[in-house]
């Protein structure tokens, strides 16, 4: 499993995916019809907390799919810089990009937990919810991704290996 | 863990990235290497230590406190 992470393709298709998954749900859902109906803090018989009640009324609108974009962006970029790496990731990197997986998979995992018991404590509005953490969690998979390949990025050509 | 790369390094006037270079490896790893923050594999400790003619043991000080 280590071993694949030597290979940038790896970590482009990955990160292309996942981008492309939820960046093609923000675009069918935004401004889509089904979707506004689900959402529950743009009721107005409700007196929600202005945090959600705006949240709700920018994904009523459609503005996901700005988000969506930005998403598309951000991959593009890291792509653009994992193809100008010519070869594959030394070990240093291999670890390095290995205890970033470790990291933003223990963060997950505590954030899941955090996300559940939040739902429990306040059942109601879990699309609006559900939707703010997949938008900051993958956001900053992608932000730290291309910090990750900004660092790794070489301008020298392949080098010689001592012989 | 402690280790004399950077003196033979320099005994040969190279930078990290060069000899990053001559080892396959990136000036980051040389880098780390050199500082302590990382410990390399027993591939790469045995190419850099035929790069500079000397046995693994004579690059790399090998402590008992050091073992993980």
């Amino acid at each position: 499993m280590i071993r694949l992470l030597r290979y940038p393709a790896i970590n482009g298709i990955f990160i292309s995916l996942f981008s492309a998954f939820y960046s093609l749900i923000f675009f069918i859902t935004a401004g889509h019809i089904e979707f506004q109906r689900i959402l529950y803090y743009t009721s107005s018989t409700l007196k929600p907390k202005p945090f959600w009640s705006n949240w709700a009324a920018f994904l009523h609108a459609g503005n996901q799919k700005y988000i969506g974009a930005a998403i598309i962006i951000l991959t593009l970029l890291i792509i653009v810089f994992l193809i100008k790496q010519h070869r594959p990731y030394d070990e240093y990197q291999v670890k390095i990009l290995a205890n970033c997986f470790m990291t933003a998979g223990f963060i997950t995992i505590c954030a899941v937990a955090l996300l559940f018991f939040y739902i429990l404590s306040e059942h109601v509005g879990t699309v609006e919810k559900m939707t703010l953490f997949i938008i900051v969690h993958w956001i900053s998979v992608l932000i730290a991704d291309l910090v990750f390949v900004l660092y790794c990025h070489k301008k020298k050509k392949i080098s010689l290996r001592y012989t | 863990m402690r280790n004399l790369v950077k003196v033979f390094r320099e005994e040969r006037n190279l930078t990290q990235k060069e000899l990053g270079e001559r080892v396959g490896v990136s000036r980051q790893a040389i880098n780390a290497i050199e500082t302590g923050k990382f410990d390399p594999s027993i591939w790469l400790a045995y190419d850099l230590a035929r790069f500079f003619g000397v046995s693994i043991e004579a690059l790399f000080l090998f402590e008992e406190n050091d073992r993980k």
